[in-house]
């Protein structure tokens, strides 16, 4: 504890898309909550909060767990606009799910003009081997195209979908506009940090 | 024992009858529907959860109680499709009309934009007002006779809501105004459906078994045939609701209807692919799960019990259960069940909820299920959503209108002027100008919002930003143009064209017709008259007026606000063969909206006056609903971007913070 220095924690948006029954809740309530659903339950947009620690210092995430279904197609495009970054998600068990996010993609790409899109490609139910549809190969080359972390993972892991995020905070910082550091630290933020730090 | 016989009896009893539309809440739980097919039937086509949440309509399905002469449903009743009048307001009485649009910022109640119009009903004069704030928006249209002075734009919108506390509205001045305000208005709109058909045989009670079902019975493949037209989704053109017309990954065919004009792609338990050994069936509940509204077929006297199926999206089911008919074809009982916050939907079941198949029952089936989604819309899950949607883009649409005017206006100075005589860079240069001035203000903005963060680790996803910092930058961003070097008695370009009038510009123009013209005339474009020139000319100037200079003018205001009003009368006159022109258009926006007369011949007052009242009767009968969260055109949305790519701003916004449950 005595080489800790207490620092303001950055705050993001993170939102979570990808098609129906991909398991975007279940990677939410995994990574916020501990917790893995069995049941899949289609989930009107729910949000979730959870301070983390990447590079040895906080991050508080905002996370945002779409709808999948096109529903709320406005919403959604709200959030791709405004928000700070993006996991998007397929499952290896579809490959309908995979062939929606380069249309997806290309969505975001306009929706936010010149404004980066810092991302991670996630390839889902990796546990789910025989059902397999979609090779690993196929989402690493498609991460490649796109230049952003690739990972396939199950949301039964705790430490996969942790990983998830981190790498989601690393892109986000990593894709920063220069001039945009500074004004996001308030100036008193020391004062008003929690005196507990949570670290999940 | 005894006793807890006796306890099952009075359930029984209590399940057996229950009220038509029960919404009670009893801490008795209901039996379970294990207990229930315990029994012996008929069984109720619906049963409660045990511990409800659900209400009920449609419980009498005694078809000997049918009078035999008389026929199963009344020819008289009127199937009625809800409807939301409020977001086509704009389009029927503003659209291509002669008409003022206004924004500002309200401290309590957010982003405002006003559109206002001078209506000729009858041989009555009326203010049409439309105000948007970002819980709803307040229509009203005000005999001007009952005012006992000609209000300004902040009275009008007092008219309509009292709670309005501005100083002032700012005209929008940008053109293409009109089209970025219909798509807001109209964003709650969608004429594309999509709903679950469920397939329950005998004794299935949960939904591992509803979507385990391969096989189709006769009676169920005859309601499909009666539901809609089989479609081939491979290369589908119309709307697929989420199926794949491109790959088949969710199957070959599918069942799918037009209904005035209203376009529903149906998704059939049994024609969604099944997998082997999955015990959830995801590739079926994927799409049904995410309907919100389902209808459940079931060949047998068999229960439903409507949280069967989990899912945070189903909100509502439509029962149908087939019954044998004989000669004259099957009948169909039918029972409706709703999440407890979803409002009663019409069309109301006849008592006893039996039909006769044809197309009588079909567009009954239809209208409910239609009308059930735009209800389930109220429910609160979707009702929070859509509250969060249409704050965010009516900042947005504010945001839009204040860049756009100010960019109008930033056209005026000296050099702006060399530069435009050179070409289209110099027009770009001021458009540059205006962002990077924005952006200073939006980083403003985001600093003053991002303090709060810290305190909280509870966030809400709204995107209303705090008013107070915001009314702060948009202060600070309405100073900034007061900066550039612009002269107030510029000469007027006449390629330039405000969409928007305010009524504080016509006391300038009084004022400059007072003094002398200045400079050279410029040469007159085909269709811009003397007139709007001056306007254009005292447009520029307004922002830039002090405020003592409107305090002490403000004892004179009613008479020159009179006699401007009277000046717009005679101008919409002089404009009826640009009426004529405009009419010839195909609706696109030829940016003469401002310039389009609001005199009509007297036939066409007829007909004015005919669409008020029926405006006047829904709305009474619709009430003031906050609308659906659906976006049926999200290009429409976008299709001002390639226009002028240019001033994309990036929107910083603030988060809400409200305490979050714990997970």
């Amino acid at each position: 504890m005595e080489g800790l220095v207490l620092r303001p924690a950055k705050d993001y948006r993170v939102v979570v898309l990808g098609s129906v029954a991909v398991g975007k809740t279940a990677l939410a309530t995994q990574f916020a909550c501990g917790r893995f659903p069995e049941r899949c339950e289609p989930s009107v947009e729910e949000l979730f909060s959870k301070v983390i620690e990447v590079n040895r210092a906080p991050a508080l995430l905002e996370i945002v767990d779409t709808v999948g279904a096109e529903h709320l197609v406005t919403l959604k495009d709200l959030y791709i606009r405004n928000s700070d970054g993006f996991v998007v998600l397929y499952s290896v068990c579809d490959e309908a799910s995979f062939q929606a996010v380069r249309p997806l993609r290309e969505r975001m790409g306009r929706l936010r003009g010149s404004r980066a899109v810092p991302l991670v490609l996630v390839g889902t139910k990796a546990d789910l081997d025989a059902e397999r549809q979609v090779l690993t190969a196929q989402g690493r080359a498609l991460a490649r195209e796109w230049r952003c972390p690739f990972l396939e993972i199950t949301t039964k892991s705790k430490t996969m979908v942790d990983h998830v995020f981190t790498q989601v905070v690393r892109e986000m910082e990593a894709l920063a506009p220069p001039g945009q550091e500074a004004p996001r630290i308030p100036a008193n933020a020391l004062e008003t940090w929690p005196a507990e730090r949570f670290i999940g | 024992m005894i006793e807890k016989m006796q306890g099952s009896r009075m359930d029984e009893q209590r399940c057996s009858f229950p009220p038509p539309l029960k919404t009670e809440e009893d801490y008795i739980p209901y039996p379970s529907v294990h207990e229930v097919l315990g029994r012996e039937g008929p069984f109720p086509l619906i049963l409660l959860p045990q511990f409800g949440g659900y209400w009920i309509e449609g419980t009498n399905h005694e078809i000997s109680s049918l009078p035999e002469t008389e026929p199963l449903q009344s020819p008289t009743t009127k199937v009625k499709l809800e409807c939301n009048p409020t977001a086509r307001i704009y389009r029927k009485h503003f659209l291509g009309k002669e008409h003022f649009n206004y924004y500002s910022l309200d401290t309590a109640l957010g982003h405002l934009v006003f559109s206002l119009k001078y209506d000729v009903i009858g041989d009555q004069e009326h203010l049409r007002l439309l105000l948007r704030t970002k819980c709803r928006t307040h229509h009203d249209v005000i005999p001007i006779s009952c005012l006992t002075e000609f209000p300004n734009v902040v009275q009008m919108a007092k008219l309509v809501c009292e709670d309005v506390n501005v100083d002032r509205f700012y005209p929008v001045l940008y053109p293409k105004a009109s089209r970025l305000i219909v798509t807001f208005d109209e964003h709650v709109i969608s004429n594309n459906f999509k709903f679950g058909v469920i397939y329950q045989k005998l004794g299935q009670t949960s939904e591992e078994e509803l979507f385990s079902t391969n096989e189709e019975s006769p009676a169920f493949v005859e309601f499909l045939e009666f539901l809609g037209q089989k479609v081939k989704l491979q290369d589908f053109k119309g709307f697929r609701g989420g199926l794949d017309v491109t790959h088949g990954q969710t199957g070959t065919e599918s069942v799918y209807c037009n209904f005035r004009n209203k376009e529903i792609m149906f998704h059939v338990s049994t024609k969604l692919p099944y997998t082997e050994g999955d015990a959830q069936q995801l590739q079926r509940k994927r799409h049904i799960g995410n309907d919100i509204v389902a209808v459940v077929f079931q060949d047998e006297n068999t229960p439903f019990v409507p949280d069967m199926i989990a899912s945070n999206f189903l909100h509502a089911y439509v029962v149908v259960q087939a019954e044998g008919g004989g000669p004259d074809g099957p009948l169909y009982k039918v029972s409706v069940t709703a999440r407890d916050d979803v409002p009663f939907f019409g069309p109301p079941l006849p008592d006893p909820a039996v039909f006769r198949k044809g197309p009588e029952f079909q567009e009954f089936l239809l209208t409910k299920l239609i009308n059930a989604e735009y209800a389930c819309y109220k429910a609160e899950k979707f009702a929070k959503l859509e509250e969060r949607t249409r704050a965010a883009l009516l900042e947005t649409l504010y945001e839009e209108l204040h860049i756009h005017s100010q960019s109008m206006m930033g056209l005026g100075g000296d050099d702006d002027k060399m530069e435009n005589g050179s070409g289209g860079g110099g027009f770009f240069e001021s458009f540059k100008r205006v962002i990077r001035s924005r952006s200073q203000s939006m980083d403003a903005m985001g600093l003053s919002n991002k303090k709060p963060n810290t305190v909280s680790t509870s966030h809400s996803g709204s995107f209303t930003p705090n008013n107070p910092d915001l009314a702060k930058a948009a202060g600070i961003s309405l100073i900034v143009p007061g900066k550039s070097p612009t002269r107030k008695k510029s000469g007027p370009f006449g390629s330039r064209r405000s969409s928007a009038i305010g009524i504080e510009n016509i006391q300038e123009v009084q004022e400059k017709r007072e003094s002398p013209p200045a400079g050279q005339k410029t040469p007159d474009s085909g269709h811009v008259s003397q007139e709007p020139k001056s306007e254009n000319s005292s447009t520029q100037s307004s922002p830039e007026m002090p405020t003592t200079k409107n305090r002490v003018e403000s004892a004179a205001q009613r008479t020159e606000v009179l006699q401007g009003f009277s000046r717009s009368s005679s101008s919409a006159s002089s404009f009826t063969s640009v009426v004529e022109e405009t009419e010839g258009v195909d609706g696109d926006d030829t940016g003469l909206e401002s310039v389009s007369s609001s005199g009509t011949p007297h036939k066409r007052d007829s007909f004015l006056y005919s669409t008020w009242l029926d405006d006047s009767v829904s709305t009474t009968s619709g009430g003031s609903s906050p609308g659906l969260t659906r976006s049926p055109h999200p290009d429409v949305g976008k299709s001002g971007d390639p226009a002028c790519p240019e001033i994309k701003i990036q929107l910083e916004t603030s988060e809400q913070h409200t305490p979050q449950m714990g997970c």
